[in-house]
C-alpha cells in the first residue's frame, strides 16, 4: 500500500528539489529560447525537466514511506513490551494472592507437616521474583527502542535542516556513539553508568562469586 | 537479645511486587515488624522516624538509587551503625566493589533464595 507523504517529507522534497540539477534545469528550459534549446524544443527540454523533478520526488516520498514504516515497527514494538510487562505484573499478583492465601491455611497445620509446606510456598514467592529481573529487562528494551525512536527523528531533522546537516553525521549509530564517549570521556564511574540491569546469566557472577569478591575487597573507611 | 520477632526491618524497592515477595520471605524467617518503602527517599524518611535494626534495600530505584541510600545512611550520625544489605541484578565487580567501599554490610544477588537471605541476615546481625 503506498504511504501518504508527511510534512517532512514534502519539506525535505521542497529543499532538494531547490539544490537540486534538474530545478535548475527547469529554470533554464523556462528561459531559454527555441534556438537555444539543447535538441531545439525548448517545451521538450522543459518537460524532461520536470520528469527528473518528478522521479526525484517520488525517491524522497520512498524514502518517507521506509521512515514511516520503521516509525510504526518501533511503536508497535513499544507497546507489546509494554503490555508483555503489564501481563507478567498481573500473572505474578495472582499467584502471589494464591500463595498468601496458602501461608494463612497452613498456619492452621499440624507442625509436623506445616514446615515442609512453608518451604513450598516460598519456592512460590522465589520464583516469583523472576519477574522483578525481567521487568528489569524489558524495561531496557523500551529504552533502547525509545533512544531508536529519537535517533531516527533527529536523523529525518538533520535530512531536512540542509546545510545545518552537514555539520554533523547523519548515522544515528554514529551520534549514540559520540554519547557513549561523551559519557565515558572523564573516566569516572558514575551511579548511573551501573543502572544497565541485570547481566545475561552466561556471563553473571553467581552469589558464591560475589561473596568471594565481597570478602576479598576493601571495605569501607568510615 | 535480638531475635527475628521483635527486630525492626525496613525493605526498600520501587517495585511493589518485590517489596511483596521480600516481606512475605521475611515473614517466613520470623520476622514482624516489616516496614515497606518504595525508594530511598521515602526510606530515609522512615530512617529519621523510627528506628529500625536492619535495612534491605534494591539497587536499581529513582530518584534515590539504594547506593545513594546507603551513602546518606552511613554519612548519618544517628543511622550508620544499621546494619545494610543490598538485593539487586546488578553483579558487576564494580558495583560490588563500589557498594562495599560505600559500607554495605553484605550483597545479595537476584535471582536468591530463602536461604541465601536467611544466611546474609545472620551474617550480618548474628543468630536470629
Amino acid at each position: 500500500m503506498e504511504q501518504p507523504i508527511s510534512a517532512a517529507g514534502v519539506v525535505k522534497a521542497a529543499n532538494n528539489l531547490q539544490q537540486s540539477d534538474a530545478f535548475a534545469e527547469l529554470q533554464r528550459a523556462l528561459n531559454t529560447q527555441p534556438d537555444d534549446a539543447p535538441n531545439g524544443d525548448p517545451v521538450q527540454f522543459a518537460a524532461q525537466s520536470l520528469v527528473d523533478i518528478i522521479s526525484g520526488i517520488k525517491i524522497q516520498q520512498s524514502s518517507d514511506a521506509a521512515f514511516l514504516a520503521h516509525q510504526q515497527f518501533i511503536t508497535l514494538a513499544n507497546n507489546e513490551l509494554s503490555d508483555i510487562r503489564n501481563e507478567m505484573l498481573m500473572a505474578v499478583n495472582k499467584v502471589l494472592d494464591g500463595a498468601d492465601a496458602l501461608s494463612e491455611a497452613i498456619e492452621q497445620l499440624p507442625d509436623d507437616v506445616k514446615s515442609a509446606a512453608m518451604d513450598n510456598v516460598a519456592t512460590i514467592y522465589e520464583a516469583c521474583s523472576f519477574q522483578d529481573i525481567t521487568g528489569q529487562r524489558i524495561q531496557n528494551l523500551l529504552k533502547a527502542v525509545s533512544e531508536i525512536e529519537e535517533a531516527m527523528a533527529s536523523h529525518v531533522l538533520n535530512f531536512t535542516d540542509g546545510d545545518e546537516a552537514g555539520a554533523g553525521s547523519d548515522d544515528p549509530s554514529d551520534a549514540a556513539s559520540d554519547q557513549g564517549q561523551a559519557s565515558n570521556a572523564s573516566g569516572i564511574i558514575r551511579d548511573e553508568d551501573l543502572l544497565n540491569g541485570p547481566a545475561h546469566s552466561a556471563d553473571a557472577p553467581n552469589q558464591d562469586d560475589i561473596d568471594r569478591l565481597f570478602d576479598e575487597l576493601p571495605a569501607s573507611k568510615a | 537479645m535480638s531475635t527475628a520477632a521483635n527486630m525492626e526491618v525496613l525493605i526498600v524497592d520501587d517495585y511493589a511486587t518485590m517489596l511483596r515477595i521480600l516481606s512475605n520471605l521475611l515473614k517466613q524467617i520470623g520476622f514482624k515488624k516489616i516496614d515497606q518503602a518504595k525508594d530511598g527517599t521515602e526510606a530515609l524518611a522512615y530512617l529519621r522516624q523510627k528506628s529500625y535494626d536492619l535495612i534491605i534495600s534494591d539497587w536499581n530505584m529513582e530518584p534515590m538509587t539504594g547506593i545513594q541510600l546507603l551513602r546518606e545512611v552511613r554519612a548519618d550520625e544517628d543511622l550508620r551503625s544499621i546494619p545494610f544489605i543490598l538485593v539487586t541484578a546488578e553483579s558487576k565487580t564494580e558495583n560490588v566493589a563500589m557498594a562495599k567501599q560505600a559500607g554495605v554490610s553484605n550483597y545479595i544477588v537476584k535471582p536468591f533464595n530463602a536461604g541465601t537471605l536467611e544466611g546474609k541476615i545472620k551474617s550480618v546481625v548474628g543468630t536470629l
